[in-house]
């Protein structure tokens, strides 16, 4: 059995208002539901621009990449969003969860960073 | 006080208990605030008092897992304060709420010289325990219900997957799926194209577990085999159901995955669902394979105990991005060759420290190691069940090798 998540939220300004999550413990597909969660809560409570902290998420399944994916088609909403600058952005994935993102490729359509204040002003 | 006193009728507890113990009862109750998302205890907490809703509504849970649902009247935490255990689950806040707090001492106090109250709870208790048998009982019920279907949805997804893999002239072929749950998101099929005389090798492994990846496997699965016979399944006698030397194998291959891709994300996309697969097709009496790897592990090419190449992500996962471009790579397999193809649950296998079993691990199983696909299926097999000892299995385990027989060999 996997431990539970724990996802603390903050609020950041950028040159738009960025909800982040930060995320420890491991995303899996039993806790990847509490993820996808607390993003609705945040989008439900008027967030478009998510960044997930990952810096202290040691694991990643197949479970977590989904809800990524949902979480992003979730902000983006009808319009499909600016392709450009999508609105659901990762903070320092560790080397493993990394080479997975690669793997799926997700890495050509979910952006990564590793300093909070680049992230940010990236949105 | 006096306001404590239908609160207190209205409760099991207290419902038959005579004015002056209500009277007694409601001279030792605090009364607490709580804020919605409160929690008022935690699983495993020690239980100093008992606890009576005034108002609002609570949840009885386990982490994610809910169990009840309190509202006003409803009592709860009296177990742990009369057993002396620690709290069985955790109580949570879902509204602002109001509490009558009973503590310990006093109810203890009040058990002890009013024989009454005692008999109250006692009974309270009996009422209890004969509601959780009856749940217990129907819950039995249910899951039967559920095991049998499961049963049956474990079974036609057995359907899913080859029933006996294809005679290959001169070549070896073996594979082993064993599913982490009742039901799977991996799969792998082998099967003849005969337009272009090849066979097709897929290891295929859908997202998250259960029964929502099993649906999924059989969509993925389904997706592939008829956009790779297409011919075949619209007309039995098409000449295309034989040999067509005219197409390329590399454009069947890229219409069948870019078909599955883009109707599973058209179709499906809300659910977010998606496959990492490795889908080749192998010209037999060539050795020549094109293959796509869809952001799967990558399959292993081994001679003679050497480790020749690794077939790498030549494109995404399948089934959540609209109109992605899968590269078609071709690798040129010589007689001794072996091909194992494998899904995330063999190299992530975990032991019971947490470790996993590793590429590293499964790199020296195929080092030095001729085996023909059996047995190294065997072996793999047995070494992960070795590593895994004590650990129940984490995720489905896939793995499909061929090998192209030295003239030597058996084929």
């Amino acid at each position: 059995m996997s431990s539970d998540l724990q996802i603390k939220v903050s609020q950041m300004e950028g040159r738009v208002p960025v909800t982040v999550l930060h995320i420890t413990g491991q995303i899996d597909a039993s806790t990847s539901s509490g993820l996808q969660a607390k993003a609705t809560e945040a989008h439900k409570a008027g967030t478009n621009h998510l960044l997930l902290d990952l810096s202290d998420v040691d694991y990643m399944a197949s479970a977590g990449f989904r809800a990524i994916h949902s979480i992003n088609q979730m902000l983006q909403g009808d319009s499909q969003g600016d392709a450009a600058n999508p609105p659901l952005k990762l903070l320092n994935p560790s080397d493993e969860v990394s080479r997975i993102i690669k793997t799926l490729g997700f890495d050509h359509y979910v952006s990564t960073h590793t300093d909070l204040k680049d992230a940010i002003a990236s949105f | 006080m006096d306001k404590h006193l239908q609160i207190l009728q209205n409760t099991r507890l207290f419902s038959k208990a005579s004015a002056s113990i209500l009277h007694d009862v409601s001279l030792v109750l605090e009364t607490v605030h709580i804020k919605a998302g409160d929690v008022v205890f935690n699983k495993g907490d020690a239980g100093n008092s008992m606890y009576i809703i005034k108002q609002g509504r609570l949840r009885v849970h386990d982490g994610d897992i809910t169990f009840n649902k309190l509202g006003p009247g409803d009592i709860f935490g009296e177990m742990a304060v009369l057993d002396e255990n620690t709290r069985s689950a955790s109580i949570t806040a879902e509204t602002d709420a109001v509490l009558l707090r009973l503590d310990k001492a006093p109810l203890n106090k009040m058990m002890v010289e009013q024989q009454d109250v005692s008999k109250a709870i006692i009974k309270s208790l009996c009422h209890s325990l004969r509601d959780r048998v009856q749940d217990l009982t129907d819950d039995q019920v249910y899951i039967k219900t559920m095991e049998r279907e499961l049963d049956i949805g474990r079974n036609i997804q057995a359907g899913f997957l080859p029933r006996k893999l294809p005679d290959i002239p001169g070549w070896q072929v073996a594979a082993f799926f064993r599913a982490a749950r009742e039901v799977a998101g991996d799969f792998y099929d082998v099967f003849e194209v005969r337009k272009l005389n090849r066979v097709a090798l897929v290891a295929g492994d859908v997202c998250d577990k259960g029964v929502g990846a099993a649906l999924f496997m059989t969509l993925f699965r389904s997706l592939l085999r008829a956009s790779t016979n297409a011919e075949q399944y619209i007309d039995w006698e098409h000449p295309a159901f034989r040999d067509n030397g005219d197409e390329q194998a590399s454009t069947t291959l890229s219409n069948s995955i870019r078909l599955t891709n883009n109707y599973i994300a058209h179709t499906h996309g809300d659910t977010s669902m998606f496959a990492s697969l490795f889908f080749g097709l192998l010209d037999p009496a060539t050795g020549s394979l094109v293959y796509v790897n869809c952001g799967h592990e990558s399959p292993i090419i081994v001679n003679s105990g050497k480790i020749k190449t690794q077939l790498e992500t030549t494109g995404p996962v399948v089934g959540i991005f609209p109109g992605s471009k899968f590269n078609v790579h071709e690798v040129q397999l010589q007689p001794g060759d072996l091909l194992l193809a494998y899904t995330d649950g063999v190299n992530e296998a975990m032991s019971h420290q947490k470790e996993q079993f590793g590429d590293d691990r499964l790199h020296s199983l195929l080092q030095g190691n001729d085996a023909n696909p059996t047995e190294l299926i065997e072996i793999i097999k047995n070494n992960i069940q070795n590593f895994t000892f004590n650990t129940g299995q984490s995720d489905d385990i896939t793995m499909l090798a061929i090998k192209w027989a030295n003239s030597g060999d058996s084929g």
